[in-house]
């Protein structure tokens, strides 16, 4: 498949330095498509490449987009901080609001919408009464709804702020209850560590690894497959500064039991981002897997989904790892009734997950 | 609240218009309208760091005949809500 | 046919525009470049009758939105058919009644704007100009503020735009993105009514906002779509049946929190919001305006442009 101009950009910077004016226009769309324009213009302006009229205030339209939100998240946590001061345990956050607070390279120009926390799985019905005190609600009251995240899904329903309608998803594990291989919770909070001159916690840098690739690899909806790839591609080029990052994560993964989605990401984010993995690692990483099929699958749901990205396949593609990511989430006694309702949902307009 | 705190305000943008202030607070994007007392407390503290006594003292100039316990209790006041309002640190 | 140059949408036939636009037609909406591509028919009515003004692209350019409208190839298409509109295959709202093509382009293209422009302070307002003073009227709806804006474009002023007011964050300046002007309800008849020569296109009944008409804008407006320029005007008007003309000066800080309500993006630009916002209502006289007779609303505002 053909690659896309995005990717090209972001492999090499100065190509847009030839560009005319239907490709700059190309790229925008591509990236504003992909959620990654923010991105794209932190990536320009470090390169301090001259950028046609119209492209720039596309581009810094992205941009205050994100610097907004860079406030707005920054607040939130320190919101979040104090609603859940009393409660014994360290305040570990997830994904993007764990690139932010760690100055991962991974966080700029990034939008985040929601806060993601990990508490202990005890610690849960405390938190969940010290944020209601605090002025978050569930959105959720459907008991099915309530079930789905509660049972069987590793969170409790998203919360939102009645004032700053923020929201925040509180979870007790990175991947869900019914999942065949679900990790220690415990390990990964075990292994969070500091951030300096706050009192937010992080994943161990292989976590932080090892959660993004698996929740990238266990997602059903693509739409956002190519910036999550991009975290990826940016927290592995970032940790590889480390002489012992690769064997940890190796490791880690093998005592989280997350190989598959391991190395699906260091495959993926190899090949579509030309991320510098030594061959041994990604020879260590391999799984018996079919990857004719998967290639012809992932290849194509982590481009943006974008038509000029797409092709006849796409489409096929993005739904079959759709039903896969259900299959993957639930046995298959749950996930046939909840597929026939999430449908029924979508048809009348309620669905919410 | 002791002798000894000392308050600042966070990070915030002023503008005045003859007896209004309008306050833009940068951290949670919310704005304000203040009367010209409050406003100038609070642009002040948005300088610098002070303590009680400075601002009584402050408050002492911009508010003529008035008492001294009138002046303590609106500094309770000032205090106390601009502290809810997030505006306002004590140290 | 009027004497404009080759380059505008009225130098096209119908049956030429209508190709154009099945292929994708590229023009100018003030400051900003469109393509819009669809199969729909009344579009191409709309187009020819609303924005025969406007210049077309001369060769490939950077496209601002590239705008489609079309009809979901579902059963649907055969009893009550619908029209869904994308930004670049995005649909941000849901199917409109398939006879509604006409304003969910108009909408659509004012939410483009709205979510996509942050180079802008976006205010929810009309803006008008006379003698190089630009008069911004914020409103929502209900506060006249639609058939006010027309009644003076009618009478001469130049529209910059009847919904959304572009502030530069850059230079203060405000930038035009003149477009057919939206009416509802009664509006559009009072509006015939004092100008029979206004060109309306399709009117539109049974929509969310009532029955809703557009109509062109003088075609000097559009022709000036790329020239900005200062405010020195900030007028809130309320519309209110048998209401004494009234016009009341307004606080500064009191006219900055009501227009920092009215802005699309306020809360997102953050202080430069604040600040592009400090400087407008700095630089204007901020007035409340109280009318329910438009003859003397416009003869006021005429008064007002000269001061």
């Amino acid at each position: 498949m053909k690659r896309p101009l995005l990717s090209c950009v972001m492999l090499n910077p100065k190509q847009v330095l030839e560009f005319n004016l239907p490709q700059w226009d190309l790229l925008i769309r591509q990236a504003r498509t992909a959620n990654v324009l923010a991105s794209l213009a932190e990536l320009l302006d470090a390169n301090a490449l001259e950028i046609p009229e119209r492209a720039r205030l596309h581009l810094k339209s992205a941009q205050i987009h994100a610097d907004r939100f860079n406030i707005a998240l920054a607040f939130e946590i320190t919101c979040i901080e104090k609603a859940l001061k009393d409660i014994p345990m360290a305040l570990v956050l997830l994904k993007g609001s764990a690139y932010f607070m760690a100055g991962n390279n991974a966080a700029k120009g990034r939008v985040f919408s929601d806060v993601d926390i990990l508490v202990p799985e005890q610690q849960l019905m405390a938190v969940e009464m010290a944020l209601t005190n605090a002025g978050w609600m569930t959105n959720t009251l459907d008991p099915y709804d309530q079930k789905y995240y509660r049972l069987w899904m590793h969170e409790i329903p998203p919360l939102r702020h009645l004032k700053r309608q923020t929201s925040i998803d509180v979870h007790h594990n990175i991947l869900p209850k019914t999942t065949c291989i679900c990790p220690d919770a415990n390990k990964l909070l075990l292994g969070a560590i500091k951030v300096p001159e706050s009192n937010c916690w992080v994943l161990a840098p292989e976590d932080r690894v090892l959660h993004s690739a698996t929740h990238l690899f266990h997602e059903g909806e693509f739409s956002q497959g190519f910036r999550d790839l991009r975290d990826l591609d940016h927290l592995l080029r970032e940790f590889a500064t480390s002489d012992d990052f690769w064997p940890k994560l190796l490791l880690r993964a093998i005592e989280l039991q997350q190989q598959i989605p391991l190395f699906y990401a260091l495959r993926y984010s190899h090949q579509i981002l030309q991320t510098p993995i030594p061959e041994s690692v990604l020879e260590a990483s391999k799984q018996r897997i079919n990857t004719t099929l998967m290639d012809a699958l992932f290849l194509r749901a982590l481009l943006p989904d974008h038509d000029s990205c797409n092709d006849k396949w796409t489409r096929l593609a993005r739904s079959l790892l759709f039903i896969r990511s259900h299959y993957l989430k639930m046995p298959i006694y749950l996930m046939v009734p909840h597929l026939l309702r999430k449908t029924y949902r979508r048809v009348i307009g309620k669905e919410l997950h | 609240m002791t002798q000894l705190t000392n308050y600042k305000a966070t990070k915030i943008r002023c503008r005045q218009w003859q007896d209004d202030y309008v306050i833009y607070d940068q951290l949670s994007g919310d704005t304000h309208v203040l009367d010209v007392v409050s406003g100038e407390l609070i642009c002040a503290l948005s300088k610098q760091t002070m303590s009680r006594a400075k601002l009584l003292a402050l408050l002492t100039e911009l508010y003529v005949d008035v008492t001294e316990s009138e002046i303590e209790s609106y500094l309770f006041d000032f205090i106390e809500k601009f502290e809810l309002l997030g505006l306002l640190i004590s140290e | 046919m009027s004497n404009l140059p080759i380059s505008n949408i009225a130098s096209l036939s119908k049956s030429q525009l209508q190709q154009a636009i099945i292929k994708g037609l590229d023009f100018k909406v003030g400051c900003f470049n469109v393509r819009l591509v669809s199969p729909i028919v009344e579009l191409v009515t709309h187009l020819h009758h609303l924005y025969g003004a406007n210049e077309l692209l001369a060769k490939e350019d950077f496209i601002d939105f590239h705008v489609q409208l079309s009809s979901p190839s579902t059963l649907r298409r055969y009893f009550r058919p619908q029209v869904n509109f994308f930004l670049d295959g995005y649909a941000p709202f849901k199917p409109l009644p398939y006879v509604q093509a006409s304003a969910l382009f108009e909408w659509g293209l004012n939410w483009c704007i709205a979510s996509h422009a942050n180079q802008y302070l976006i205010i929810h307002a009309a803006v008008v100009e006379r003698n190089g003073q630009a008069f911004i009227l914020p409103g929502t709806p209900g506060s006249g503020k639609s058939t006010l804006c027309a009644a003076l474009v009618n009478q001469g002023w130049r529209l910059l735009s009847d919904e959304m007011t572009l502030l530069s964050t850059h230079d203060g300046q405000i930038y035009p993105v003149p477009r057919p002007i939206s009416l509802k309800n009664q509006s559009i008849d009072v509006i015939k009514k004092r100008s029979p020569q206004s060109v309306f296109g399709q009117i539109v009944n049974d929509t969310v906002k009532g029955t809703v008409g557009h109509f062109c804008p003088p075609e000097l407006s559009v022709q000036l779509g790329e020239n900005p320029v200062f405010a020195a005007k900030l007028i809130f008007p309320k519309y209110k049946q048998g209401a004494e003309t009234e016009l009341s000066t307004l606080s500064k800080s009191k006219a900055l929190l009501r227009a920092a309500g009215d802005c699309f993006n306020y809360n997102l630009l953050g202080v430069q919001g604040f600040d592009s916002l400090s400087g407008l209502v700095e630089q204007c006289a901020c007035y409340e305006f109280h009318y329910s007779n438009l003859d003397e609303a416009l003869i006021l505002f005429t008064e007002l442009s000269h001061q």
